[in-house]
């Protein structure tokens, strides 16, 4: 039994519960954070959203069936709580698809958590004119740092779609960050 | 930009976490000018975990809540069965066991029957219901709830 068994084993098990779950938030309360951080933007949305993802995962856990790794299933809660509050803000605000990259930037700006010099502000609104699904590729693979597989079983798109999306944004934007260099440069 | 170091096939140790964590925190503020209140995490883990107990609670009554209906729903049927099969068998009203008369005295008193429509109710109300109402309730909860339900469990 590996240690991922014993762990889940303890999940699920009524006495080692509460225990076990507060060793389930060490472990994934900071990850799940950056992870849903880039995708609500703001510091307070996403406060809301960690919480109400590992309100989920209590009351999921009974559910898990072991078809994914412990791992792969969080990150696929958070991801789908994330899109939950995205798509209920949309609503509430009426925004159109074109907005959304728009109010991305404006939301990060407007974060008192926000503290992006010059070349960090660039990247963001570099980011910010990707396609939704590529941001997010690029976002899971070069940040939260997970495996092509790992990313499929979140985003449900075949890892060989999700490679060559992310080695195309990551072109895009060497291109894009080394033009702001240039530009950096030539104002010096 | 710099790439984080390769460390999640020991996910579950805690020096290799404490370092992976620190390197998250790292990248974020660096290179994304990302920041977060100071003892932010230690904060969100004691509020996580209250609503997670508060939510135990919640759990808890609606089970005991099921319970009772349930008990009470048997004892009514019981009841019934022996009003039309063994008429002799059922005592009097006045000789009814004291735990049957307060189960139903709790029954009457809390609205408990109420909290489980007959079919026939269910049909007639939903005559009245609009039909954006019912698409509301479908979006909301037969595809939010249940869909995402499903999804997680796989």
């Amino acid at each position: 039994m590996t240690n991922e068994d014993e762990f889940i084993k303890n999940l699920l098990n009524n006495k080692e519960k509460d225990k076990a779950f507060k060793k389930l938030l060490d472990l994934y309360q900071e990850r799940l954070y950056w992870h849903i951080r880039k995708l609500v933007v703001t510091h307070e949305n996403a406060d809301d959203v960690l919480q109400n993802t590992f309100l989920r995962i209590y009351k999921s856990l009974p559910n898990f069936q072991q078809k994914s790794s412990l791992h792969t299933w969080m990150y696929r809660i958070a991801y789908n709580e994330s899109l939950r509050f995205l798509e209920e803000n949309k609503k509430k605000n009426h925004l159109s698809l074109d907005d959304v990259g728009h109010k991305y930037l404006n939301n990060l700006v407007g974060d008192v958590f926000f503290e992006g010099d010059e070349v960090q502000l660039k990247l963001q609104r570099i980011l910010s004119k990707l396609p939704e699904k590529e941001r997010q590729i690029f976002q899971m693979k070069y940040y939260d740092d997970l495996k092509f597989r790992e990313i499929s079983a979140v985003l449900e798109i075949k890892e060989g779609t999700l490679k060559s999306s992310y080695y195309n944004t990551v072109k895009h934007i060497e291109k894009n960050m080394l033009a702001v260099e240039l530009l950096a440069k030539n104002k010096v | 930009m710099k790439k984080l170091n390769n460390h999640m096939d020991s996910k579950l140790k805690s020096n290799d976490q404490i370092s992976f964590d620190s390197k998250m925190h790292e990248i974020h503020s660096k290179e994304l000018g990302l920041k977060m209140p100071e003892d932010y995490f230690s904060k969100s883990k004691s509020d996580i975990l209250e609503k997670v107990s508060n939510q135990k609670g919640v759990m808890f009554t609606i089970f005991s809540r099921e319970r009772i209906i349930w008990s009470v729903a048997a004892t009514i049927a019981i009841i019934f069965a022996l009003t039309v099969f063994k008429p002799n068998a059922l005592p009097s009203f006045d000789n009814v066991p004291a735990i049957v008369s307060d189960t139903i005295d709790h029954l009457q008193n809390n609205n408990l029957a109420q909290g489980e429509p007959m079919e026939n109710d269910i049909l007639i109300t939903s005559l009245f219901v609009p039909d954006n109402e019912i698409d509301e309730f479908v979006d909301n909860y037969v595809l939010e709830e249940l869909v995402y339900e499903e999804v997680l469990s796989n």
